[in-house]
């Protein structure tokens, strides 16, 4: 049953994973590239600088890879009423955990083009002295940051159902009038709090606040 | 044997209406069950809340001898279910869709999968949005009968087919029932269809059903009878009366249901001329049937 | 032989079925030894529930008509000639009492319903 799940999700996202790999081969080693040409590759604090760049790129494809497998398949199931899966003699719960399992698992895919793409994108340019290269370390805060995501879409999906994108979008607007009401009254922003909460550690988001730096110290 | 479908006092509701009220059906095991209704009369979400995908407000289903909603994931792995609307993914092949469903049925049988789909002619590496909407229909059969189902939820499966796909759809499915005595309940509009297969039927209006009984009770307990003479209403009917109305002159038009022969008699008394007494098919006892139902005429004829 | 089957009609399918057979042995075209069609194959052939086709079987079989054999299909069984007499004589019987009803629905009379008779007999060879 899993592997079904997961043969019909590989093949729906087909197009977008290869979209993904392509971008986590090329995209850092083009970065650098054109990083190092801008500026002294000798200097650390340029590589540095460089690096600190690329690594919002790793915390995009995260959250852009995430939400795409998290949503389409409900996409897909809702459109046809569900009726495929309700009609199946398992029961929805079991259903959604299949579905869950396999988003997850595809995740994988763009995670080792990350780590493959982090190596080509070090291997082939200066590392100064005193400075270390971690491709791995990348890769795997990027598996961690997309599950993390992947984990809230997919919540958020199947909690709300047909009203996701209306919730969030009524969440959205609930927080402006928030902030503006909070402002007005004199006090300290909320939404600023809330959001420190969310992305510091132990914050489940504080991932994506993190440094990804593909070379550091 | 106890029986295939048992629905008690189940009422639905969609939004602020009844869509479903007070609905009581017997569906015995091994038998080919007609459900008949005019568009909107509740027979789709009625297939629907037997299967567990709507809430019950109240009553009981039990299919396949388990509670539904309860249960109903155990029954579903013995349930050929066809619904009204095509209910496969767009991008997959027929082969990628057969090799999914498998997966989920233990008792799928890949022989009878491939025979069906030879038989049917539909080219294994054909995506389904493709497909003809006869090759779809034929498809949806195909997924039905694959898995050695005893039981078949068929929702207007022949609908919007042509005459030479509904004859490959039909025959298929009678195959299967033949060679395994499996339960039927089909929902279609297709009254002449219904009339050839089926062995009971259920009528159904306005979300409640107004008869159910075996085929030959409900086509042979209609009759339409020519009355000259025709008495007044004196509220001592033997039969039901389902309407009457003048057709020429001094004739009357009875419709009648629960006639027996032997009535004849009521009109020797009644000093009348019973002139004819006419059978009716399932289409015309069925329109009869709706038209008492929604304009019922008094007292003497009222239905209960 | 089971072409104008008519489901619509007050006749209940199994009984048509069974008449079709009982007429086709009577006059000779199905004889000792033939096979009918398998349930499954009439029933899918005729668009007909299976049912239906097993209760004309069993009744023709309850007559000594035909014999089902587990296994090897179905067969016809001798008929007697004077069965097959009484047969056609009964179907002749059958033919005519639904002319007479419906001539009495019409209201033909019976004097017009003889000479047409007469009429049809000898004028259309015999």
């Amino acid at each position: 049953m899993f592997g079904q799940v997961l043969y019909t999700q590989w093949k729906w996202a087909r197009t977008e994973l290869f979209l993904y790999v392509l971008a986590a081969f090329l995209v850092p080693t083009v970065i650098i590239r054109i990083g190092y040409s801008q500026v002294d590759a000798y200097s650390i604090s340029n590589v540095l600088g460089v690096m600190g760049f690329a690594g919002a790129f790793f915390g995009v494809l995260a959250l852009v890879c995430a939400f795409g497998l998290a949503w389409r398949p409900y996409i897909i199931d809702a459109s046809l009423r569900h009726v495929g899966p309700l009609s199946l003699p398992v029961p929805w719960a079991t259903f959604v955990r299949l579905r869950f399992l396999a988003g997850a698992t595809l995740l994988l895919i763009p995670t080792i083009a990350v780590l493959l793409g982090g190596v080509i994108a070090t291997a082939t340019s200066v590392v100064p002295a005193t400075l270390h290269a971690y491709p791995g370390g990348v890769a795997i805060r990027f598996l961690f940051a997309s599950l993390i995501a992947y984990s809230a879409g997919f919540l958020l999906q199947y909690v709300a159902g047909k009203h996701a994108v209306r919730v969030a979008i009524g969440l959205f607007f609930l927080v402006i009038a928030v902030e503006l009401a909070v402002t007005l009254l004199g006090y300290e922003s909320m939404v600023l709090r809330v959001w420190n909460v969310f992305t510091t550690w132990p914050g489940p988001f504080s991932i994506f606040n993190a440094r990804w730096m593909l070379i550091d110290v | 044997m106890s029986d295939a479908i048992i629905v008690r006092n189940v009422t639905y509701r969609a939004g602020k209406e009844f869509a479903i009220r007070d609905l009581a059906m017997t569906v015995p095991t091994g038998s080919v069950y007609g459900f008949l209704g005019p568009n909107g009369s509740g027979k789709t979400t009625t297939l629907r809340l037997l299967l567990g995908m709507l809430p019950v407000d109240d009553g009981t289903i039990s299919v396949l001898g388990h509670d539904v909603p309860a249960g109903v994931h155990k029954a579903l792995a013995k349930i050929g279910y066809v619904p009204e609307r095509l209910h496969l993914y767009p991008t997959l092949t027929v082969e990628e869709t057969l090799r999914y469903h498998a997966a989920f049925y233990p008792d799928w049988d890949n022989a009878r999968a491939e025979n069906l789909r030879r038989g049917f002619a539909l080219r294994a590496e054909q995506a389904v949005d493709r497909l003809s909407k006869g090759e779809s229909g034929k498809l949806m059969m195909l997924l039905a009968l694959a898995h050695n189902p005893e039981l078949l939820v068929l929702d207007e499966p022949t609908d919007g087919l042509d005459p030479v796909v509904r004859r490959d759809v039909l025959a298929a499915l009678l195959e299967y029932v033949s060679a395994r005595g499996a339960t039927v309940l089909i929902s279609s509009h297709l009254i002449h269809e219904q009339e050839r297969i089926c062995d009971h039927v259920g009528v159904m209006d306005d979300g409640r059903l107004l008869a159910e009984m075996p085929m030959a009770a409900f086509r042979g307990g209609i009759k339409r009878l020519r009355v000259s003479k025709a008495p007044l209403d004196r509220g001592d009917l033997p039969f039901t009366l389902l309407s009457r109305g003048v057709s020429a002159g001094r004739e009357e038009e009875w419709v009648v249901r629960g006639w027996q022969p032997a009535m004849k008699e009521y009109f020797v008394t009644a000093e009348s001329e019973l002139r004819e007494v006419i059978d009716l098919d399932l289409e015309e006892s069925f329109v009869e049937l709706l038209r008492s139902a929604r304009v019922p005429i008094g007292v003497a004829g009222e239905e209960n | 032989m089971f072409e104008r089957i008519d489901p619509r009609s007050p006749t209940p399918i199994y009984a048509q079925i069974a008449e079709r057979v009982r007429v086709a042995v009577a006059a000779g075209e199905l004889t000792k030894g033939d096979s009918l069609p398998s349930v499954r194959a009439l029933a899918t052939r005729l668009r007909v529930n299976p049912a239906t086709v097993v209760q004309a079987y069993r009744e023709l079989e309850q007559e000594k008509l035909l014999e089902m054999r587990q296994g090897a299909g179905t067969f016809i069984l001798e008929m007697p000639a004077e069965s097959r007499a009484r047969e056609r004589q009964a179907a002749a019987k059958r033919l005519v009492r639904g002319l007479m009803e419906e001539a009495a629905r019409l209201g033909i009379q019976k004097d017009d319903i003889k000479k047409a008779l007469n009429g049809e007999l000898y004028e259309g060879g015999r």
